[in-house]
């Protein structure tokens, strides 16, 4: 009998103690591509960082962060959820038919905030009554394919947020992308994987948006087949169908800047990235100035979110210069911008919830 | 440092254990309260000096009354002082901003707050040094003179930050004299996995869905707010039952054995039946330290009402610096002096089920007066679960749903009924002892390795106590 207790205590040391040598012994891992952070490594020990308990936070999230196998042991733990009926884990519901979904739940989106956002976007147009204001309100993934949504599961509501909008503010060019995605619901237009629309979804939305008179031609061409993406990653569900990334030619003629730096049009790279979304320009930055598309003396002013990256392609049919303006980065003056480059058209581009709770929209008024 | 965490559970806890053994027995006191200095460091580093200061006044104020056993005045006269300074850190390191803050609220006055961040446990190793000097005052523990093995039972990192209240009675003999063999730290490691289970399985998963709906400010439908109040209920008992099994199964390993703390208060059949098993050590001690001094129920009805208001009102005080525990406190002392009144022997009569029902009803309701610290949503809350916001909507039936495997594990296991159950199976199967302790092995261990696979994937883990 004593051996038998001693092989449990022997085994109940080696559970603890094991993976926290390991962490010690092993190189540390400096980012996450599944939770798209920088993972915590060696903390560093002084007095001061004792002191403030730094370091005692930091050795923490240290093993946390670093223990062996994690993402395997995440996505166990998703999978004894699932099996106990969760059908949300980790902010993302597990919908029908392969979709997993972004849990944005009615009461997260702050209505007063959305209106104040509003009004600041009408402040901004009403400055430039010569230039064409345009707000693009992208409805998130689970309003249109809300019927692929968990039983009694909900989400805001896209039309009604629309709806508010155009109340609130109606001198601004509010186009309806969520009754024109609505009606293509059937076709591949939001990512299964990934909280964002597909190049064919956002087609549709540039067809609604220049109310189909858009000049762009092309036809999507297939850049990868093995897309997992940020909703993906919050289950880690070994279920998950791969998503398609598709892109659009352009003209070989345009050159696109990213904060001072010149970048290709499409990040090619991001092929052997985890975050294949990465294929429009590489990701998000403060300002990216795309230069030499359609021979029009037009000049575009984006301010965006993410879903504008693959909506931008088709626009460089009908405008010459196209300047993305991400307010999370962008820290210079926009007035500045508009009078420099001479920007005949104003777009915004947000999905509705996280135009809800946008903090930068006050930089427009900078 | 709480034991939810990696760094307890994969580096202090091995190291400490591995170093206490290889010590030769004198100096394991020794290493014990260094080990528990640092433990409370790790979050407080600072408040150690609080922590070093209670040890000296409670440990040199034993050694006063001892030297003037003879002077009963005087002997009182330290204990009114030793008190007087253990309630006095505690009032101003806890209480001292509700204070003044009610004050300019009453008065339109605007003294600056103190913004004193609360040291952690501080309620728990204050009324366990007061059980010290009080039970050498009353003569019934021994004074220590050894300040290591006293300074070790102030600290002792298992029930430091949350409890069980172990009085010094409760330990005296085990402070000089205490041994383990394999088999008590083994069943050590089972009671501590269990808590950690508790704690990390069923209060976290279960704590995340309340907080959805309390954000919600009480604009819920009936059947969401009702789902939010058990969802507390449920969080609540798995986190604090869940610490005392882990610091029972710790104070084990070290050859401790300290008081239970919870005996299945879910099963109870009446209030006063709730609070014999909930948090037995809080309610022994101010038994034991206020409610019998004041007199107890020996000097007619209307002083023992009078008692029971005191004590129930420091309790719900006890347990934070708002008004929503104050609340809390004296809706007890209301159905408490109720039941004693006439309500328990109306329940005499009734059917035991209907008994139950009673208690898990005011329980529940308890519980949203004692998590809504924004008293503000207290009413409203309380509103919507008698439909003040419909009875049905939003997410309610969602949340049902998902939740449902959780909510139904969450009532067994929080009856007697698992314990029941392998024992009887145990029995049937003919289980010798080594079968038996294979299989609670086996259990263990998983248990163990599922609690961190969920330590690792889960953001959601709070620590409820700090208010305490």
């Amino acid at each position: 009998m004593k051996k038998l207790y001693l092989i449990f205590i022997a085994l109940f040391a080696a559970i603890i103690v094991v993976p926290s040598l390991w962490v010690f012994a092993s190189e540390d891992t400096d980012f996450s591509d599944n939770e798209n952070r920088m993972l915590q490594t060696a903390p560093e020990l002084n007095g001061e960082t004792v002191l403030s308990g730094k370091f005692q936070d930091e050795l923490n999230e240290y093993i946390t962060d670093q223990f062996p196998a994690r993402d395997t042991w995440t996505a166990l733990g998703s999978r004894i959820k699932m099996l106990a009926g969760m059908k949300d884990i980790g902010g993302a519901y597990i919908g029908e038919d392969g979709y997993y979904f972004e849990m944005i739940t009615p009461d997260s989106v702050d209505e007063a905030k959305y209106l104040q956002n509003l009004a600041l976007v009408k402040t901004f147009a009403q400055k430039y009554p010569e230039i064409d204001t345009t707000l693009l309100l992208v409805p998130a993934t689970s309003t249109v394919l809300s019927d692929k949504l968990p039983a009694n599961a909900e989400t805001y509501d896209a039309a009604a947020m629309l709806q508010l909008a155009k109340t609130a503010v109606p001198e601004i060019n509010i186009p309806d992308a969520y009754s024109a995605l609505s009606s293509h619901k059937d076709e591949y237009i939001y990512y299964r994987t990934d909280h964002h629309w597909t190049t064919m979804g956002a087609k549709i939305a540039y067809d609604c948006l220049m109310d189909g008179k858009g000049a762009y031609k092309g036809a999507p061409e297939l850049f990868s087949d093995f897309f997992l993406g940020t909703t993906y990653s919050k289950t880690l569900d070994a279920k998950a169908l791969a998503d398609e990334v598709y892109t659009v030619p352009v003209s070989d003629k345009i050159t696109v800047n990213a904060d001072g730096t010149d970048i290709p049009f499409y990040f090619t790279d991001a092929a052997k990235e985890k975050d294949k979304y990465k294929v429009f320009f590489g990701g998000n930055y403060g300002e990216v100035t795309i230069r030499g598309g359609a021979e029009n003396g037009k000049t575009l002013l984006v301010i965006k979110d993410s879903f504008a990256n693959s909506l931008v392609p088709y626009l460089t049919a009908d405008y010459e210069n196209i300047i993305m303006l991400d307010l999370r980065y962008y820290m210079g003056s926009i007035q500045g911008l508009m009078e420099q480059e001479g920007v005949t058209d104003v777009l915004f581009v947000n999905e509705m919830s996280s135009f809800a709770k946008d903090t930068n929209i006050i930089k427009l008024t900078f | 440092m709480v034991f939810s965490s990696f760094s307890f559970l994969c580096i202090f806890l091995p190291i400490v254990l591995a170093v206490y053994y290889i010590l030769p027995k004198k100096a394991r006191n020794l290493f014990l309260l260094i080990a528990s200095l640092v433990f409370y460091a790790w979050g407080e580093p600072k408040y150690v000096l609080l922590m070093i200061f209670s040890i000296a006044v409670n440990y040199v104020f034993g050694l006063l009354m001892e030297k003037n056993r003879e002077n009963k005045k005087r002997m009182k006269l330290m204990l009114v002082l030793s008190v007087i300074i253990d309630i006095g850190l505690l009032c101003v390191f806890k209480y001292t901003d509700f204070v003044i803050e009610n004050v300019n609220k009453a008065f339109g006055a605007s003294f600056d707050l103190l913004y004193l961040a609360l040291p952690i446990g501080i309620s728990f190793y204050t009324f366990q040094a007061m059980s010290y000097t009080i039970d050498v005052y009353r003569g019934d523990v021994k004074v220590q003179h050894n300040v290591i093995d006293f300074g070790m039972y102030i600290t002792m990192f298992p029930q430091l930050i949350a409890g069980p209240i172990v009085r010094y009675s409760d330990v005296e003999a085990q402070l000089t004299d205490r041994d383990v063999d394999a088999k008590n730290f083994s069943q050590g490691i089972c009671r501590f996995t269990v808590g950690l289970g508790k704690k990390v399985l069923l209060a976290n998963q279960i704590g995340a869905l309340w907080s959805t709906i309390y954000a919600q400010g009480g604009s819920t439908s009936a059947l969401m707010a009702w789902l939010g109040a058990v969802a507390f209920t449920f969080q609540i008992y798995f986190d604090f039952s869940g610490y005392s099994d882990m610091a029972i199964g710790l104070g084990r390993m070290f050859g401790f054995k300290f008081p239970e703390n919870f005996r299945y208060p879910y099963e109870s059949v009446s209030v006063t039946d709730f609070w014999r098993r909930w948090h037995i050590t809080l309610s022994t001690w101010f038994k034991e330290y206020l409610y019998i001094p004041l007199g107890g129920n020996r000097k007619g009805k209307g002083r023992q009402i009078f008692n029971l208001f005191v004590v129930w009102t420091l309790t719900g005080f006890w347990h934070g610096a708002g008004w929503n525990f104050i609340m809390w406190g004296l809706y007890y002392f209301l159905l408490l002096v109720v039941e004693k009144l006439f309500l328990l022997k109306v329940l005499d009569k009734t059917p035991k089920f209907i008994n139950h029902i009673y208690a898990l009803f005011v329980i529940v309701i308890g519980w949203v007066i004692f998590a809504c610290d924004d008293v503000s949503v207290l009413l409203p809350y309380l509103g919507s679960m008698f439909g003040a916001n419909g009875l049905v909507g939003g997410m309610d039936l969602y949340y049902l749903a998902t939740r449902a495997v959780l909510l139904a594990v969450l009532c067994i296991a929080s009856t007697e009924l698992p314990k029941k159950l392998v024992l009887a199976a145990g029995e049937k199967l003919h289980m010798s002892e080594k079968t038996a302790f294979i299989v609670k092995a086996v259990f263990t261990l998983l248990l163990l390795a599922l609690s961190m696979i969920f330590l690792i994937g889960d953001s959601y883990n709070p620590f409820l106590y700090f208010r305490f």
